[in-house]
C-alpha cells in the first residue's frame, strides 16, 4: 500500500512517501504532486526512506514533478533505499533531480 | 512449477508481487535480486495491461514460476497482440528537462533488471521469459546460456 503526505515549511514542500509505488498507486502520487506544483515552492523534497518499491509509473511521477516545477526549483529524492535509488538511476533521472542517499538533519 | 492467473488490471499487481515474492523466497535469492525480479515482472505485466489489451476488457495474464537453487524462471503468457519486449529500443529515454517524454521507462527497467529476457509467439499467445539469478553465484546454470 502506498501513502504520500505533503507538508509545507516556508517555501519547501516535503512529500513523505511510504509503501509501494507501482502503476496502481501512481495516480495518487501524481495527484499530490499536482498539489505541490500549485504552491510554487523553491524546493520539493521527496522523502523516500519508507518507500520500499518504485516502478516506472512512479519514476514518471518524478519526470512530471521536474516538468511542472520551474527550472529554479530543486527536486530532491531523499533517503531512498539502495534498490529504489538504483531504479531511479537506471532511468537516467539523476541528471534532472538530486538524489540524497541519507536524511539530512 | 507454480502458476498464477490474474485479470489484466493494475489491481492485480499486488497479487503478482506476492507470487514473485514466494518464488524468490523458495529460490533463496538476495533482497536485491528479489527486487530485480519483481521490477522486471511488474513492468512487463503493467505493459500488457496498459498497452496490450483494450481498456475494460476481461482478459487475463498467466505467470508460471519455475524455481531452481538461486534462480527463478518466470514465464508470462498473454493473448494480446504480438509484442516482443526484447526488440524495442534499448536506450534509456531522454530525461533532458527541456525535452522529457513521459514514458518509455518500463521496458528499459525490465531489460536492465532481468539477467535474461526472451520472447516467443506461439499461436495467439505472447510468451515472455524472465530469468533472475542470485548475483553472488559463481556459476551460471548451463541451461541459461
Amino acid at each position: 500500500m502506498f501513502q504520500a503526505d505533503l507538508t509545507i515549511t516556508g517555501d519547501i514542500i516535503t512529500i513523505q512517501m511510504s509503501g509501494e509505488l507501482d502503476a496502481s498507486s501512481a495516480p495518487n502520487f501524481h495527484k499530490i504532486l499536482q498539489q505541490a506544483a500549485t504552491r510554487s515552492p523553491k524546493q520539493l523534497i521527496l522523502a523516500m526512506s519508507n518507500l520500499v518499491y518504485i516502478a516506472s509509473a512512479g519514476v514518471r511521477g518524478l519526470v512530471f514533478a521536474r516538468q511542472k516545477m520551474g527550472d529554479d526549483v530543486e527536486v530532491v529524492v531523499e533517503g531512498a533505499n539502495e534498490s529504489v535509488a538504483d531504479t531511479i538511476r537506471m532511468t537516467g533521472m539523476e541528471h534532472a533531480i538530486t538524489i540524497r542517499e541519507t536524511f539530512s538533519a | 512449477m507454480t502458476t498464477l492467473r490474474v485479470p489484466a488490471t493494475v489491481a492485480s499487481l499486488a497479487t503478482v508481487a506476492e507470487f514473485v515474492g514466494r518464488a524468490v523466497a523458495a529460490a533463496g535469492l538476495t533482497e536485491k535480486d528479489a527486487y530485480r525480479l519483481r521490477l522486471a515482472t511488474d513492468e512487463l505485466v503493467t505493459n500488457v495491461i496498459m498497452h496490450g489489451y483494450p481498456v475494460g476488457g476481461a482478459e487475463e495474464i498467466e505467470l508460471h514460476a519455475t524455481v531452481g537453487h538461486g534462480r527463478v524462471l518466470l514465464l508470462m503468457e498473454d493473448s494480446a497482440a504480438e509484442f516482443d519486449p526484447t526488440r524495442q529500443q534499448h536506450r534509456v529515454p531522454s530525461v533532458d528537462p527541456d525535452d522529457m517524454r513521459v514514458g518509455g521507462f518500463g521496458l528499459v527497467l525490465a531489460r536492465m533488471s532481468a539477467d535474461r529476457l526472451s520472447y516467443e509467439r506461439i499461436g495467439d499467445r505472447n510468451r515472455t521469459i524472465i530469468i533472475v539469478r542470485r548475483s553472488d553465484r559463481a556459476l551460471i546454470d548451463h541451461e541459461d546460456r
